[in-house]
């Protein structure tokens, strides 16, 4: 996981739904298809915000209210890692969420009133080992928690940055012993 | 405090004493199912991980059932060539190819699952195998082939006590249909039963019961009784652990059905869990009558599906398929004179496959119906998406296909 991250927030409110907002479920039916992620994320949070899919940076923050990624979520997740989303900030992450998003290693910090602090276009700058956020437009600085902090029985997933690299990463040390 | 029987099996497996309602445990698998589908993926992902052989080839169980009949499609010979090759150069021992097993859950049951097992499924057809006091545990199956751990979320836990003596004509299967209805697609919890019903009732029966699909995220089991260490002992010498919960142990809640009045359950589409008893699909009328799938199919399901059939024909608007879950069933069939009764009365019988389930085979032309002892039955599952499909036992498929119209099978008891 890179230390520390500097972007820009896109602001959104409380209860942000997996499928009907982060990543339209429609969208879903494309990969069943065999089209990559990478083709279609672009339509992420579209509903809300029409410029997000296509002007999102890598390392730009999702900010939110309270229960992001509510109700069913198929590739939201996915979606938002394809874009090079740095970081979910959020007040609260809804529990299937915050589990999609260890395969994927997102990474999700926490902070009830968070979303009061971030307004939509600051600049802010996240070091992601300590949790601890800059917001470079306001002056203020303040902490937020890993959704999947170390000591969480699937944070070795989320440290090694998702499934894949976890699994990979064991068979190499298994060849080698 | 005392444990019920999944904590005790994830204790073992895990390690870890201490399980509790959301936690996140990592286990060791004894057993892990793999099916043939999907194979060009697994492929592509074991290159992905460099996983040049898995870790412990003597805990996989592979079978050849969603496409034996090597289809042009979806699946086909290309798939079954990359799994068949797999398992040889990994040294997967108990694969079974074409010809020498059936579905997996049937070949685990008959000779690999024991009591106080953690079995990974691999697919949701083996929950039938919680009838043998195992747990199937759901999870990520790439993941223990190539590390020999998995990990597991704990859900609430819930007891189911079955007391009442069946009807002639009703089945463990409507039981299980019963709950389905009940409980809903969103249950999301583990059951175990227990009661004098289940006492009596014989494996197969139980298995079927355990064969929840379509209730997410949920589990049955049925702790290993004398009837269940003589099945699994009539099989293999190796030692198992007849695991039982504890007289004090804790459940989430516990539910009470009594089946002495309990009728007939139909599935209606669009849905597995639209359950109405029988006298509301009593009428309609049918061109398909299905028996077999991972929920039913067995020696029983034949067997009583045979009682039906006897001496009687297929309905001139019918065609019926008939699958054992296995080679063994469908030898053991023939051996009691079942799959004569079944040609004679004009059905057909099926190489042992998931078949009629997903529609590899009997598809349904538009405003057709079908009643079938299968798991699915949204639209368009078995072809046209103007067909309709029903859900039931065997008992009611059998008396349907007789009549050509749903009916109740009681009459015939």
């Amino acid at each position: 996981m890179e230390k520390i991250i500097k972007g820009k927030a896109w602001k959104f409110g409380h209860d942000i739904g997996g499928d009907a907002d982060v990543l339209p479920f429609r969208y879903f039916l494309e990969q069943i298809g065999g089209v990559p992620i990478e083709k279609f994320a672009f339509h992420a949070m579209e509903g809300l915000n029409p410029e997000f899919g296509k002007e999102v940076k890598k390392g730009d923050f999702v900010v939110a209210g309270r229960n992001f990624g509510c109700g069913k979520c198929h590739l939201g997740v996915q979606a938002l890692k394809a874009l090079g989303v740095g970081a979910v900030i959020a007040d609260s992450v809804a529990k299937g969420f915050l589990r999609g998003s260890i395969n994927d290693a997102l990474p999700i910090l926490i902070s009830e009133g968070v979303s009061e602090k971030i307004k939509q276009d600051d600049k802010l700058e996240v070091n992601m080992q300590t949790g601890e956020i800059k917001n470079l437009s306001t002056k203020e600085t303040f902490r937020a928690e890993h959704g999947i902090p170390e000591g969480h029985p699937l944070y070795p997933i989320v440290e090694a940055g998702g499934r894949v690299e976890y699994i990979k990463k064991i068979v190499d040390q298994l060849k080698k012993a | 405090m005392g444990r019920n029987i999944y904590e005790k099996i994830l204790a073992r497996a895990s390690g870890k004493e201490d399980i509790k309602h959301g936690d996140i445990i990592w286990f060791t698998p004894d057993l892990i199912g793999l099916t043939d589908t999907g194979w060009h993926g697994h492929l592509k992902f074991f290159e992905q991980i460099g996983l040049e052989k898995v870790m412990k080839p003597e805990k996989i169980v592979g079978a050849i059932d969603h496409c034996p009949e090597q289809i042009a499609v979806p699946e086909g010979a290309e798939n079954n060539k990359i799994f068949r090759e797999w398992a040889k150069k990994n040294g997967v021992v108990n694969f079974y190819d074409i010809g020498r097993g059936g579905l997996l859950v049937q070949v685990l049951a008959e000779r690999h699952v024991r009591p106080g097992m953690m079995v990974l499924p691999g697919d949701p057809e083996v929950q039938a195998c919680g009838a043998l006091g195992a747990f199937i545990a759901s999870g990520d199956t790439a993941l223990a082939m190539a590390t020999d751990r998995c990990y597991i979320e704990v859900p609430e836990f819930v007891k189911c006590k079955v007391t009442g003596r069946f009807q002639g004509g009703v089945l463990s299967t409507d039981l299980k249909r019963k709950l389905l209805g009940d409980f809903g697609e969103e249950f999301g919890k583990f059951i175990e039963f227990v009661g004098p019903t289940i006492d009596k009732m014989s494996i197969d029966d139980r298995m079927n019961l355990c064969s929840l699909l379509y209730m997410s995220a949920s589990l049955g089991i049925i702790a290993a009784d004398q009837k269940t260490i003589d099945y699994v002992r009539s099989r293999t010498k190796e030692p198992f652990e007849a695991v039982r919960s504890d007289p004090d142990a804790i459940y989430a809640a516990t539910f009470e059905y009594d089946v002495s009045k309990l009728e007939p359950q139909v599935s209606f589409p669009p849905s597995p869990n639209n359950v109405k008893a029988i006298a509301e699909a009593e009428g309609i009328e049918i061109h398909e009558a299905n028996i077999g799938s991972c929920a039913s199919g067995r020696l029983d399901d034949l067997r009583i599906a045979a009682q039906i059939l006897k001496g009687r024909k297929v309905h001139p608007r019918v065609r019926m398929y008939i699958t054992p879950v296995s080679q063994e069933v469908y030898l053991n069939a023939i051996r009691e004179g079942l799959i004569a009764v079944f040609i004679e009365a004009g059905a057909g019988v099926c190489l042992p496959a998931c078949g009629t389930c997903p529609g590899h085979t009997g598809q349904l032309a538009a405003g057709e119906v079908c009643i079938a002892t299968t798991t699915g039955n949204n639209p368009g599952r078995i072809g046209s998406r103007e067909a309709k499909i029903f859900l039931s036992s065997p008992a009611v498929v059998a008396a349907s296909a007789v009549e050509g119209k749903i009916v109740d099978p009681r009459k015939y008891f």
